[in-house]
């Protein structure tokens, strides 16, 4: 059983990412187009990031999460490489909820 | 390092190891804030300093833009009354953030100096940041830098070239 303590640094931790996911919904009316790609796929990591501390990280998400802390700065620089690597990262994705589908008898 | 040496060597960095950056490097940086050109000498700006983990993940929260591991921030604040008092709107609502901006860039460049790297944010939420800072209403949070002792250096990104960026050049009599 989760002890109070973990339960408040667990709360702790999900306001952060709350705040961060807010502060890009503020922020993304008025920044650059591709800020908001960006700000999805770097939630995405910080999720998976909370739950590797929770120990709930599958090799599968942790093996996504370093593609996207390698890829995801493609975004400054080389735009079609950057839509290049979200389109990779769909498949991935798709793959894997495909895959969870059929094991689950779905 | 000359001038030029130091402009060209300053990256965007935001990976950085766990060392602390020494009081007196961090004074240094201010010093060189401090010696940004200031439109009208006004100097209508504060810096806030944060080097506690704890905060400057509180900062990282509210503050999209900022990625990576920073073991200090400086906040760059824009003093709103003393500069429309001594410079109206335009110093207000213009001149203080171009001055800012100026001081902004001396700090990154004493930071490469120095050996420290560093990252200027612009992607928080000022609101945000006034309030977990506890600023007063007149002092404006405009730009965010983050710093550190680096970790790894990103390569430099492609730059315009100087015939795509001098659109016009009116020369004298003597050229």
């Amino acid at each position: 059983m989760r002890g109070k303590i973990e339960e408040e640094r667990l709360r702790y931790e999900l306001l952060k990412l709350f705040c961060y996911i807010i502060t890009s919904a503020r922020g993304c009316i008025e920044e650059p187009k591709l800020y908001g790609p960006f700000r999805l796929i770097d939630s995405v990591e910080r999720i998976i990031t909370l739950f590797d501390s929770e120990g709930l990280a599958d090799d599968f998400l942790k093996r996504e999460r370093a593609k996207i802390e390698e890829n995801k700065y493609l975004v400054m620089q080389d735009e079609k490489g950057f839509t290049k690597f979200l389109d990779e990262l769909v498949i991935d994705f798709t793959t894997e909820l495909k895959r969870e589908k059929g094991g689950k008898g779905g | 390092m000359q001038v030029f040496d130091v402009i060209k060597k300053r990256r965007s960095v935001r990976f950085y190891t766990d060392k602390a950056i020494e009081e007196d490097k961090l004074k240094k940086l201010v010093e060189a804030a401090i010696w940004a050109p200031s439109a009208g000498n006004i100097h209508a700006w504060n810096i806030v300093i944060v080097q506690r983990k704890e905060d400057i993940e509180l900062i990282k929260a509210v503050s999209p833009g900022m990625l990576g591991n920073a073991t200090a921030l400086m906040i760059l604040c824009a003093d709103k009354r003393r500069a429309y008092d001594k410079g109206g709107e335009v110093g207000r609502d213009v001149l203080s953030i171009m001055d800012i901006a100026i001081a902004t860039q001396n700090i990154c460049l004493e930071a490469t100096d120095l050996g420290l790297g560093s990252c200027i944010i612009r992607s928080f939420n000022q609101d945000a940041v006034r309030a977990l800072l506890d600023l007063p209403e007149n002092i404006s949070p405009e730009l965010v830098v983050s710093l550190g002792y680096p970790r790894s250096i990103p390569n430099p990104p492609p730059r315009r070239k100087i015939e795509d960026t001098v659109i016009s050049w009116i020369k004298g009599e003597s050229n």
